[in-house]
């Protein structure tokens, strides 16, 4: 016997994986590709490219269909971007976060449950939609999903957003703007990335949005989310939207990033990424609610 | 199980990039063997976690995949045998350990046991020797043809090394491995 045959003996003697590690290894795949589903443009060239979409989208914004307040621009090109039905001044937007903070008064401060039970629809590359079912340990330890009809737990965290972070976060808008931008900056310093303030603006909106698309808040902390994000720089309020699931809404948008907001109740109702005219993201938060233990719904 | 011929890797892989769920597949199909791989060189406890991670990986990449290869098998090889150079010191205790044991059961008189294990579970001690005193790349590319059973291009593909470069590695680590074992060279 050569010693390619020893080394092949050897490894055909192997007697393989347990059925424990090819589980947990499949739990783990399945982890990321729920993740994945609906994953934020991660990689440098579509930030690059959001960020082009933020420059586009604020000069269609001007032009598109705006309030009889809003200046128009003479000779303005074609927007690039497909027009939304109505345009208000950002000041719609703080009366949102006005409206959701007094909703929010006498409301839990804190999780009422370790575990935070999520149910998003999401949309698919090819135009069909899923659901999605997310049981996430506020304390960032675990999370759990459902595969082929069974719930499966994986231990850690993946989520970009930790539940450590956004439960860190002060209820006052200006210093949870304050902290955020503290967290991007201190990220891109990681990255060795230099931003631009415009691209700063834009990452710190995303990160809060990315925080609220898979997790359920405090209402006094999401009104104050709501807050911060109408206090960045050129971000824009919707009156009138709908959302994935076809219900209508109010959106905060900056540059492709979108959240849709419940008019009414103030309930978050999900998030939209488009860089350009291509879609990056939509998912419909259907759910959402604090529970005792994983499969709870 | 042997891949279904109707549906290759490249077209699962191509489809996941839109429906992510389809990886799955990729993963029922390969697991077990990317596992026995990486349990040959760092044993069963550290295969555990380089398998699931090689499959993370490919999950993680499958935006880059060359559709034409339609078969994943090199490609998988290639990121695990990635994964696994970051234990590289625990695959040399591995086979120091192994040459180790194999020795000391041999002088506890249980020669007969160890001849019939030698050959299936554990190396000799001499093999495991050769093994520990090849340089990386060769011991790459020798146990993606030994135990993969890749094919010199297949490792070239997995490794991103060209096909003569895999020829020589693996003639390298032989020739060492045949000292190891005092073969005498074929030539």
């Amino acid at each position: 016997m050569d010693e390619i045959q020893l080394l092949r003996h050897r490894h055909d003697a192997q007697p393989g994986p347990s059925p424990e590690a090819t589980r947990a290894a499949r739990v783990r795949l399945t982890g990321r590709i729920s993740r994945s589903h609906a994953a934020r443009p991660r990689r440098p060239f579509l930030l690059i490219m959001a960020a082009a979409a933020l420059a586009t989208a604020a000069a269609a914004i001007l032009v598109a269909r705006p309030d009889p307040g809003l200046p128009r621009r003479p000779g303005a090109a074609t927007p690039a971007v497909t027009t939304t039905p109505t345009l208000r001044p950002v000041s719609s937007a703080e009366r949102l976060a006005l409206g959701a903070a007094a909703k929010a008064a006498g409301a839990p401060a804190e999780p009422t449950g370790p575990w935070a039970y999520t149910k998003l629809m999401v949309r698919l590359q090819d135009g069909r939609t899923a659901t999605q079912e997310l049981w996430r340990r506020v304390d960032d330890s675990a999370f759990a999903v459902i595969e082929n009809g069974e719930l499966r737990t994986i231990k850690g965290s993946e989520f970009e957003v930790t539940y450590g972070f956004l439960l860190s976060l002060p209820t006052d808008p200006a210093a949870l703007l304050e902290r955020s931008y503290t967290a991007i900056d201190e990220r891109e310093a990681r990255l060795k990335r230099k931003i631009t303030p415009e691209e700063r603006d834009l990452f710190t909106f995303q990160h809060l949005a990315m925080g609220m698309r898979e997790s359920v808040l405090p209402e006094g902390l999401r009104a104050a989310i709501y807050g911060a994000m109408a206090k960045i720089p050129g971000v824009r309020y919707s009156g009138r939207s709908a959302d994935l699931a076809k219900r209508k809404g109010v959106t905060l948008r900056l540059g492709g990033e979108e959240i849709f907001v419940d008019p009414g109740s103030y309930a978050y109702l999900g998030y939209r990424s488009r860089a350009g005219d291509r879609l990056l993201n939509w998912d419909s938060l259907l759910l959402g609610r604090f529970v005792d233990r994983a499969g709870e719904r | 199980m042997p891949p279904d011929l109707r549906t290759s890797d490249a077209s699962i892989i191509a489809r996941s990039r839109a429906e992510p769920e389809c990886f799955a597949e990729i993963f029922d199909r390969y697991f077990p063997a990317i596992h026995r791989y990486a349990a040959v060189r760092l044993g069963s406890a550290a295969a555990d976690d380089v398998a699931a991670e090689t499959f993370l990986a490919a999950f993680d990449q499958r935006h880059r995949y060359d559709p034409a290869w339609p078969q994943a098998r090199p490609w998988l090889y290639g990121i695990a045998t990635n994964l696994i150079g970051r234990h590289r010191r625990s695959e040399l205790r591995l086979y120091r350990a192994l040459s180790r044991t194999a020795e000391r059961e041999a002088d506890d008189g249980h020669a007969d046991r160890v001849a019939e294990r030698v050959s299936a579970e554990q190396l000799t001690p001499a093999l495991a020797r050769g093994l520990a005193a090849l340089g990386k790349g060769d011991r790459d590319a020798l146990l993606l043809v030994a135990c993969a059973e890749l094919s010199y291009g297949e490792v070239a593909a997995a490794l991103g090394i060209p096909v003569g470069t895999v020829g020589s590695r693996v003639n390298r680590a032989r020739r060492v491995l045949r000292s190891a074992l005092s073969v005498p060279d074929e030539r």
